[in-house]
């Protein structure tokens, strides 16, 4: 058993350990976890028929990477076949429980039960993915950003369409809106981490033109991801023309906004009074026009070093 | 022409570079020998731009740095980026209208496959394809012989004979010194914190039995082995 609680001291060290690294108190990340996890559930609950399947799939995709052959391969090395299986088991119990606790709550017994089952059945399984193989992408490789990103994160691009398909089948509309702020999400997710500084260096732009670059390729690459959704809506929902071009102007604005603030934190990676920004600019959009000029300043200020004009 | 002028580089209390006048011109070829940590990749940043350093950098090609092709090291490659696209980000970068196929795939890498999953070598290789397609005007390359199997350092010292009939500049590094007596036209050796030493062809005789290890037996004797 010490084999055991010093394999998840060692996870929960290191766990903390990053968050710390992307300039996030671990407390505060565990507080604000769970505020949005009760959240965001209460909100999937109240709107959404079909919150407890969804949320049963979301808790299996979160666990599934943990599956990763060559990962169960090494745990398996270390610690031989009982104590990984073990590990393995209370490894996906622990990450599910939060989501049982809700589905109980929701009283959604079933799924709970379900998800309970399933989550501890998948530690018995690991899948080997072939990690070489890449599919071609229309994007320019100057915003590698969203080439990597995409590729790391196209099921969530899937997951926004069938969720468009089920609003219009559920007539609701705020369903369709919430696949599109998904997608917004992912794409800013892309810009979070600071490239190696080789990768702006390479760039024979100054700072201003490297930047508006960045952007024009970025919005870009966000509008031809959003356009499924969005021409989906705008067939059967015309009359919210203004909720949909309003989701992609702020959409837009957001995606500039924080391609200038990891620009302004560079090379350090974007921390906490950052964040709270942004967070400020989602739940205040007018905010973008003051967050665009301040932090597009500093962005050319800190990027002269890389790049001359 | 690249002119470097009492350029200095410390890091805190630790000098690493000290008042480093050299001149490198186009079509030649330039070695930089030293041992670990002497400054051989910290003086090739500085001429990058990538380092901030007491002195000057003068050269007539302007900016230098959007004329420059820089082979690290250990090349980075971000995940899921394959080679293909690793070579068109440095091209376009550059604003550089070139694109890997098979005919400029000199070293036949799989250019479909993510370079972070290449080994080193074939990483290296990918690096100095991309800097080359680049139309670069300076070469830096620190290191490039290591990881390469022996085709590919045969191929890559006819690629810098071929740069410097083109009127290039190429700076190399190695720790190799029979790969830079072949191909350089001068060497630069480095000493930690000290001047640089300059030695021309006539010369080379000389840097090596100077370069060679002293007091052997003394170390091994320190280091007990079982």
């Amino acid at each position: 058993m010490r084999k055991i609680k010093s394999y998840f001291q060692l996870q929960f060290r290191l766990f903390n350990r990053k968050l710390s690294d992307a300039g996030m108190h671990p407390f505060l990340v565990y507080l604000f976890g769970i505020l949005g996890l009760v959240f965001l559930s209460n909100t999937l609950f109240s709107s959404f028929a079909y919150a407890s399947y969804a949320l049963v799939a979301f808790s299996c995709l979160t666990v599934a990477p943990l599956s990763d052959g060559p990962r169960n391969e090494f745990l398996l090395m270390v610690y031989g076949v009982r104590f990984k299986q073990i590990i393995r088991v209370l490894e996906n119990t622990t990450i599910c429980f939060p989501f049982v606790l809700v589905l109980f709550v929701f009283k959604a017994y079933p799924e709970a039960v379900v998800l309970l089952f399933s989550g501890a059945a998948m530690a018995f399984f690991s899948f080997h993915i072939n990690r070489n193989r890449s599919f071609p992408l229309p994007f320019s490789s100057a915003i590698f950003e969203c080439i990597i990103g995409f590729r790391k994160t196209f099921p969530v691009f899937i997951l926004a369409l069938i969720l468009s398909v089920v609003a219009i089948l559920e007539s609701n509309i705020n369903l369709g809106l919430f696949a599109m702020g998904l997608e917004i999400f992912t794409v800013i997710g892309y810009f979070f981490k600071p490239e190696d500084e080789y990768f702006v260096w390479i760039f024979s732009e100054t700072p201003r033109s490297f930047l508006l670059r960045k952007f024009q390729l970025a919005v870009k690459i966000l509008f031809l991801l959003l356009i499924p959704p969005a021409l989906l809506l705008l067939c059967f929902y015309p009359s919210s023309y203004q909720n949909i071009l309003t989701f992609l102007l702020v959409g837009g604005c957001l995606l500039c906004v924080i391609i200038m603030i990891k620009y302004a934190a560079y090379p350090r990676e974007i921390n906490v009074p950052e964040y709270l920004l942004l967070s400020l600019c989602v739940y205040f959009p007018p905010l973008v026009f003051g967050a665009i000029p301040f932090f597009y300043l500093r962005s050319k200020n800190n990027l002269q070093s890389l790049l001359h004009d | 022409m690249i002119k470097v002028e009492k350029l200095s580089k410390s890091y805190g209390s630790k000098q690493i570079l000290k008042e480093v006048n050299l001149t490198f011109s186009e079509g030649k070829i330039y070695g930089i020998v030293g041992e670990n940590g002497a400054g051989k990749t910290t003086f090739f940043r500085c001429i990058a731009g990538l380092e901030s350093y007491e002195g000057n950098i003068h050269s007539d090609i302007t900016p230098l740095k959007n004329h420059l092709g820089l082979l690290l090291t250990e090349p980075y490659f971000p995940d899921k980026l394959t080679g293909k696209e690793y070579i068109s980000l440095l091209c376009e970068a550059r604003n550089v209208n070139e694109e890997a196929n098979e005919d400029n795939n000199i070293f036949g890498l799989p250019l479909n496959q993510y370079a972070s999953t290449y080994s080193t070598g074939m990483k290296k290789k990918l690096a100095l394809t991309a800097i080359l397609l680049q139309q670069n005007k300076v070469f830096i390359l620190d290191e490039p012989y290591n990881g390469l199997d022996i085709e590919s350092n045969i191929l890559l010292n006819e690629l810098i004979l071929k740069l410097r009939d083109l009127n290039k500049i190429v700076i190399l590094s190695s720790h190799i010194f029979s790969t830079l007596r072949d191909v350089c036209h001068q060497i630069i050796w480095l000493k930690t914190g000290l001047s640089p030493e300059i030695f021309k062809q006539n010369q080379f005789g000389i840097l090596e039995q100077e370069m060679k290890p002293t007091n052997l037996t003394e170390k091994l004797c320190r280091i007990k082995l079982y």
